[in-house]
């Protein structure tokens, strides 16, 4: 049985120049929820757009069920769905509309559509106002429209590009939902793509930690955050000193010490236990806390760990936009 | 898209109306509006084929056309729509001119056969510039970039042809150009048939045949640029 999808050393190179992902690997399993987690630039748009048939890898394999997305790509494109990063729904049409529409690019036999469209309208809630036209319909609704066209479609694997990007908390949850009914009863494969930690532990059953076009780590997030070695004590200094990093790094309580994000970020094994201690050795060598945080790990601090950034900086390291470029030269005035 | 019929409808009344008395082709006014319908029928349809071209770019910039690729239809089949939609906007636009020709009083043929050939001919005619309006989409870098383009490229077809004026007398670089120009074929072949009910049938072939080589041109490399940026 072949993987749902299989990377092998795949990269991508835009213009010659911009290296958007540099030799992934990766097998992801039939029915498994996947998740590439990153921040924006990653590559992860980039890895979506090879799978989907869209982008022309620079070198390297990329299969969907066994197939090939460059040498068979018709195959692949009739096992897959595709829900890009923006909404793509057709203002001009109702939602009904929208969904026959799917249903008719998806070749789905003319007796199965009406049963298949009223379901999927009836899983995301929107047979109400199936009716309406799409321009009318909120942001939310708008999702959960496309939601339903999966449905309608049924592939066998599913890519979604920043699933809830902008999405208010509700409309976030009932896509998750969605997601989880996609697998358990239809037994989609899902393959997503985001910057969000909760999200990623929550639907996922393996993330694979992206950052400027590697892939750093692979696992249950269970696992992942697990090997983060403890719990994490955040402190703010009243004036931070790097030298402080040297001396607290050697505490016999004290996994990890960085000071990258501009707090100090101790990962210890007992946080509760851990944070009385540093509060008076940092007194002792001479500097004092102003604030402090326990927490357990999360996707984010295993992403520190892998790469010394956090989630949310932005580094403009591919799809080089004019956007990307102005911000590529304000950071670069500002230092 | 009835503001844009305001437009043929202008050319045909009023600037036919207005030149007649200075052009001679024809000995009355009424035959000069005549002798431009075609013109201006294939000038319309022509300007009509540019707005799929604006949404395919709208399209790929938006994800929408993304999904289009993603999906199990072939490839040049999202061309093939625009080309067709084309088409059949411009088939809408054909009827709505010539019953304002009627309405104006202006005569052409109504013999169906006519009729039905010079759609034929709007056919493939639209077909090869949506072809055109397709790669110039292509080749563009934003929305901006290809209305600037495609507005270049409208009047020249318009203007070095035979839609307004005869080209005997004109000077040479303007019949080589409008002898390399589908619309003048396009303008001759509804002009014989349904002003002057001219049937001769070696000009109308040539005429035909121009076109249609010009467009399966402009079919082929639009459907080998839109493979070739498309995996």
């Amino acid at each position: 049985m072949p993987y749902a999808l299989e990377a092998a050393q795949l990269t991508h190179i835009y213009n010659g120049r911009v290296r958007a992902i540099d030799g992934i690997s990766f097998q992801v399993e039939d029915g498994e929820a996947f998740g590439f987690l990153g921040p924006n630039g990653a590559g992860k748009t980039t890895a979506i757009k090879i799978f989907t048939t869209l982008l022309r890898p620079t070198s390297g394999r990329a299969l969907v069920s066994g197939c090939d997305v460059v040498t068979q790509s018709g195959q692949v494109r009739r096992l897959i769905g595709y829900l890009p990063q923006q909404l793509t729904s057709d203002d001009t049409l109702t939602g009904y509309e929208n969904l026959l529409f799917f249903a008719k690019l998806y070749d789905v036999p003319r007796i199965s559509r009406e049963a298949r469209i009223k379901e999927a309208l009836n899983m995301v809630e929107l047979s109400e106002r199936a009716g309406d036209m799409v321009k009318e319909y909120s942001g939310g609704m708008k999702r959960r429209l496309e939601m339903a066209s999966v449905l309608v479609s049924r592939p066998r694997i599913l890519f979604l590009d920043e699933p809830t990007l902008g999405l208010d908390p509700q409309t976030r949850s009932c896509i998750w939902n969605y997601l989880g009914v996609l697998r358990r009863e239809y037994g989609v494969t899902i393959f997503m793509t985001t910057h969000y930690m909760e999200e990623a532990d929550k639907v996922c059953d393996r993330v694979g930690i992206i950052n400027q076009g590697n892939l750093v780590a692979c696992d249950k997030p269970s696992t992942l955050k697990n090997e983060v070695g403890g719990d994490i004590i955040i402190i703010g200094l009243t004036d931070p000193d790097p030298a402080i990093l040297d001396k607290v790094g050697k505490l016999p309580y004290v996994v990890s010490a960085d000071m990258s994000t501009g707090s100090l970020r101790l990962t210890v094994r007992n946080g509760g236990e851990a944070a009385p201690l540093i509060l008076e050795d940092l007194r002792n060598a001479g500097s004092r806390a102003s604030s402090i945080l326990i927490e357990k790990p999360t996707l984010e601090d295993v992403f520190i760990k892998c790469t010394g950034r956090r989630l949310t900086d932005e580094v403009p390291s591919s799809m080089p936009t004019k956007a990307k470029g102005k911000a590529r030269l304000a950071s670069r005035l500002r230092r | 898209m009835l503001i844009r019929l305001v437009n043929p409808v202008l050319w045909l009344a009023v600037f036919g109306a207005a030149l007649s008395y200075k052009v001679t082709i024809g000995r009355t006014p009424a035959e000069y509006q005549q002798f431009i319908l075609p013109g201006i029928l294939i000038h319309t349809v022509l300007i009509t084929g540019a707005v799929y071209g604006i949404s395919l770019k709208w399209e790929s910039e938006t994800g929408a056309l993304g999904k289009l690729l993603a999906a199990p239809i072939p490839r040049t089949s999202v061309v093939l729509g625009k080309a067709l939609a084309a088409v059949v906007r411009a088939f809408i636009q054909m009827g709505v001119l010539l019953l304002t020709a009627r309405i104006l009083g202006i005569g052409y043929s109504l013999n169906p056969l006519a009729i039905l050939l010079s759609a034929g001919m709007v056919l493939v005619f639209v077909l090869g510039f949506a072809s055109l309006y397709i790669i110039v989409a292509m080749i563009s870098g934003t929305v901006r970039a290809y209305t600037g383009l495609t507005g270049l490229l409208q009047m020249p077809f318009f203007f070095a042809s035979n839609s307004l004026y005869t080209l005997d007398g004109a000077p040479y670089w303007l019949r080589v150009v409008a002898g390399l120009n589908p619309v003048t074929y396009a303008v001759d072949f509804v002009r014989q048939i349904m002003i002057y009910n001219n049937w001769d049938v070696l000009l109308l072939l040539r005429d035909f045949a121009f076109v249609s080589v010009c467009t399966f041109a402009g079919i082929a490399v639009a459907t080998m640029l839109f493979r070739r940026k498309v995996t």
